[in-house]
């Protein structure tokens, strides 16, 4: 493994991201009653947990400044957006196409983040698991969804 | 191989639906009871022994799912918010059913009206126990004990009627005790048993087998008469406090504004399935007792006059509000 | 021999035609949700309750615990697979069970999950027949305090097993943690980060973070790098199905250790079989000659773990039938099986029901044995999975897992947020965090506070408690050995150069 280091690399990232998620952590429980160590209120831990992450996230952003860390990965936004697009077409469609014309739509929305499509695959697979979907969900688990949408 | 589990899978799930698609519209589909406490508790246990003649009468399986917490108005908070469609129900009791709107603060429902209420299976005792182990032997123990340090005292959490019992009788004790909330009546019997805390104030039904087992020792009930399964516990009352009288009683609910028939269904096939003496002898154990004079018309007015007793509690013993 | 006679009379309730037949039914039913992400062994036995009204007590009991045990070793083979852990406890097996899977391992990686599941449990079985009663008369003594320290230790256990770096294994850790508050605060009823969401009023389902986290985010990784390179589909080798002499001498004792593991903490109420595939797999990278080899397919991390994994979940049965408490919510529906039969769960049901519980027992080691003849010659078949071009797995893939999650809601919100997850997990994996100790960290989360709570009340708000108490200074002393071992320089720079070398 030959990796190449970086000043803005993970360590930097991973400092950033935990700074952030405590600040957030700080800022949406600060309604939350904080008590006392003998008598907790809601706020206690989530704040101690907090301050934790911002904790954690500075030494790791002053560690990454000091020494590098490896690079981080190139981001692809096609696959990213890809993902989004058929999870998304799923959340949509489910309710109200019902379980097989929602499993077809969403494999084939899947199938377009590879880079070279086979058509007659797409076809077929998104098919054949639409039906092996209502086959072992809903014949025989019998998970009460709906099957179709009228 | 693969072929074999199918084919079992499909033989069960045959089974399975057998009883089920029987009568006309309602129910058609498994009906959702939230047990707002831990599994293993008394409503718990009350639920498990009706299920089996509910589910025959009304044609549809009944699937207890518990959703503890806050003493109980956590999962009641759930069904108060549920569609009134007949398919989410609770097993509800004093906790969440009428304390809970007057000690919270902000109550996460109205108990008055935010339910229907269907049936009601009876009232039980809260047991005051300590461990097998313990040096405490008599409620007179106990008092001797919290004069001298406060004391520690489990349940099934916040607002549940263990609490405000126990924070009755330190009133009329004059004694302090801390109140160490747990999410269900298992989780505080251990807490017992391991000698963290130092007593039980729980309803009696889910700790029949600890003090059949000898794991606990009971010192008190809260009934107005000693209880028949447990004859040698001696009652709150007889022992110096007439005002500590408490029953924890049990109620089937469902959203606002149920249909009236589906309110008619559940009732009788709960009615029934209290009939059923396998089911009747259970309920008996538990020391669950009927509550004489009341039907379907006037739950709802029970409920609020528990509401003013629970808040008149509340006042007079200046129990803060959470 | 006392022992010998109790399971001998469970053997001969065990062999009869019907309980043979349901425990073969459960193991089966149990192998094939584990399998599927979303249904786990709750939903399932909450669903086949009702026909145990028509079964002997023995049997419901016998058929309902095939399903537990045969689910916990269904998740593993997903786990191996796929990288989509069905349950809690096979969340470690991903780690270096779905790189056994890469290098071509697949095969041996399911095997030692079969032969260490069969050795955790048979071994436990014999434990829990032997020592049920001591072993329940010291866990007794647990308080808060102690769990606090447990779950302190199980922490420490999960920040040295991650491979990247310790402070990011903190932070995932604290990560988890806090996920873990989300939703209603159990002892004041307060809603903590829920932002007026239903869904959230409930905190953050399991099901849902560890299907976005390892499932989503592992196929986006995995396109993500085949879009970049531009390669045709490679193909796979899915080798041997049988191990190595290598591989069996790396795993026999790992199996042993984790089987002492699991056994150990299966016990414990609340996350036993959890905390013991994540402190088997702790163990066997500190005895490891060479650490390095973890994450990247070293067979001692599956053998180990999942030995203490199917352990625990014999022992886990401990609790409930000596004391009456389940231990999880697994062990709460056995409970709830067993009082329809009108047996309330107590230190009783040994005494006054010696049938139903040395059948029980005895069941449990037969539906072991089942699992062990059914899987091995699954393996070649499951190891073909490998073999589908990852053009056709991964939509496959994507959809099960929205299937499944779905099924569990049904509200096309948890889609979206196991999309949100999927792309955090992602991101964790571009910053070089691993997602495993968030995941203790979330289940972990709330009980954790609920024990530092009640330990504080009861002791008055005096934090010496932990260290004065004799079993909560030694989960303490163990953790903080731990975590010297790892954050020393000596040690961390011999690490690096392993990394480096």
């Amino acid at each position: 493994m030959q990796a190449s280091h970086s000043r803005a690399g993970q360590g930097l990232g991973a400092g950033l991201m935990f700074i952030c998620l405590g600040a957030l952590g700080l800022w949406f429980g600060r309604g939350l009653a904080v008590g006392s160590a003998q008598e907790m209120g809601p706020g206690y831990a989530p704040a101690l947990i907090s301050w934790g992450m911002v904790l954690v996230g500075a030494i790791a952003l002053v560690r990454s400044l000091l020494r590098g860390s490896e690079a981080i990965e190139p981001v692809s936004p096609r696959a990213v957006l890809g993902i989004i697009a058929a999870l998304g077409v799923f959340a949509a469609t489910i309710g109200s196409l019902g379980l097989v014309l929602c499993s077809l739509v969403t494999v084939a929305v899947a199938c377009l983040i590879e880079p070279k499509l086979r058509w007659k695959e797409v076809v077929l697979l998104s098919a054949g698991l639409s039906a092996a979907a209502v086959v072992l969900f809903v014949w025989v688990l019998r998970i009460p969804f709906r099957t179709w949408p009228f | 191989m693969r072929l074999a589990s199918t084919s079992l899978m499909v033989a069960l799930s045959c089974t399975l639906a057998a009883p089920v698609f029987a009568q006309g519209k309602w129910p058609e589909r498994p009906i959702r009871v939230i047990n707002p406490f831990t599994p293993g508790g008394t409503s718990d246990l009350l639920m498990r022994l009706s299920t089996e003649r509910v589910e025959k009468a009304l044609g549809t399986q009944l699937i207890i799912e518990s959703r503890p917490g806050a003493g109980g108005s956590i999962g009641s908070a759930v069904v108060a918010q549920a569609p009134a469609d007949g398919y989410t129900l609770l097993v509800t009791t004093t906790g969440p059913a009428a304390i809970a709107q007057v000690l919270f603060e902000k109550p996460p429902y109205d108990v008055v009206k935010d339910f229907t209420y269907l049936y009601m299976f009876g009232g039980a005792p809260i047991l005051v126990a300590v461990s097998a182990k313990s040096p405490i032997k008599t409620i007179q123990d106990f008092v001797a004990a919290a004069k001298k340090s406060p004391q520690t005292f489990a349940n099934s959490g916040t607002g549940s009627v263990g609490h405000l019992t126990g924070a009755l009788f330190a009133g009329e004790a004059g004694v302090r005790l801390t109140h160490v909330p747990f999410k269900g009546a298992p989780e505080a019997q251990a807490s017992i048993v391991s000698g963290e805390v130092v007593s039980l104030w729980n309803t009696l039904g889910a700790h029949v087998g600890g003090l059949k087992g000898g794991e606990i020792r009971g010192i008190a009930v809260t009934s107005h008469d000693r209880s028949p399964q447990f004859p040698e516990i001696p009652t709150l009352r007889e022992l110096g406090f007439p005002d500590v009288v408490v029953t924890n009683w049990f109620l089937m609910a469902g959203p606002a504004n149920l249909p009236q028939d589906i309110v008619q269904r559940v009732n009788s096939a709960f009615t029934e399935a209290g009939k059923d003496p396998k089911a009747a002898a259970g309920i008996a154990a538990l020391g669950v007792q009927p509550i004489p004079g009341l039907n379907l018309k006037n739950y709802t007015d029970f409920i609020r006059k528990e509401v003013a007793v629970w808040g008149k509690v509340m006042k007079e013993h200046a129990i803060k509000r959470q | 021999m006392d022992l010998i006679d109790n399971l001998w009379l469970g053997f001969t309730v065990a062999v009869s035609w019907v309980n043979l037949l349901f425990c073969l039914v459960g193991v089966l039913v149990g192998t094939l949700i584990g399998v599927l992400p979303g249904l786990g062994p709750v939903t399932t036995i909450a669903m086949l309750l009702p026909i145990t009204y028509y079964l002997e007590p023995v049997t419901a009991l016998i058929m309902l615990a095939g399903i537990f045990y045969g689910s916990q070793y269904g998740g593993s083979t997903t786990s191996i697979l796929l990288n989509m852990p069905g349950e809690a406890s096979s969340v470690v097996t991903c780690l270096d069970g779905h790189q056994m899977a890469k290098n071509g391992r697949a095969g041996a990686a399911l095997a030692v999950a079969a032969i260490g599941s069969f050795i955790g449990g048979t071994v436990a079985t014999l434990i829990v027949a032997g020592a049920a009663i001591y072993i329940a008369d010291f866990v007794k003594t647990f308080t808060s305090v102690e769990y606090f320290s447990l779950m302190v230790f199980g922490l420490v256990a999960a920040v040295v097993l991650a491979s990247g770096s310790v402070l990011n294994a903190i932070g995932m850790v604290l990560l988890g943690l806090f996920l873990g508050m989300v939703g209603t605060d159990l002892s004041t009823g307060a809603q903590r980060y829920v932002f007026g969401v239903p869904m959230l009023a409930d905190g953050i389902d399991f099901v849902i973070l560890a299907t976005g986290m390892f499932g989503v985010a592992e196929v986006l990784a995995n396109l993500e790098r085949r879009i970049r390179s531009g390669q045709p589909t490679a193909i796979r080798n899915v080798g041997r199905a049988g191990l190595t002499r290598d591989e069996w001498r790396q795993s026999a004792p790992a199996i042993w250790r984790g089987t002492l593991i699991g056994s150990a903490l299966g016990v414990l109420p609340g996350s036993g079989g959890m905390l013991s595939a994540f402190a088997s797999y702790t163990l066997e990278k500190k005895v490891a000659k060479d650490p390095s080899r973890f994450g990247k397919g070293a067979i001692e991390g599956v053998a180990g773990p999942e030995s203490a994994n199917n352990a625990g979940s014999q022992t886990s049965f401990i609790p409930l039938l000596t004391m009456g408490l389940p231990s999880n919510a697994t062990m709460a529906m056995m409970a709830g099986a067993m009082m329809i039969h009108g047996i309330v769960p107590s230190s009783k049901v040994v005494t006054d029901q010696p049938e139903l519980f040395w059948g029980l027992i005895a069941s449990m080691w037969i539906g072991n044995v089942l699992l062990l003849i059914i899987n091995l010659p699954l393996i070649g078949i499951w190891i073909r999975i490998l073999e589908v071009p990852y053009r056709l797995l991964y939509p496959t893939v994507l959809l099960l897992c929205c299937i499944g999650v779905y099924s569990l809601t049904n509200s096309p919100q948890s889609i979206l947020f196991m999309l949100g997850f999927g792309v955090m997990g992602w991101m964790f994996l571009k910053f070089g965090c691993e997602p495993a100790p968030l995941v203790l960290g979330f289940v972990l989360g709330s009980r954790m506070e609920e024990n530092l709570r009640r330990a504080m009340l009861v002791s008055g708000g005096d934090g010496w408690v932990f260290l004065q108490r004799p079993i909560s200074l030694a989960f303490l002393v163990c953790a903080a050995l731990l975590l010297m071992l790892v954050v020393l320089p000596s040690f961390s720079r011999s690490r690096e150069v392993l990394k480096e070398g």
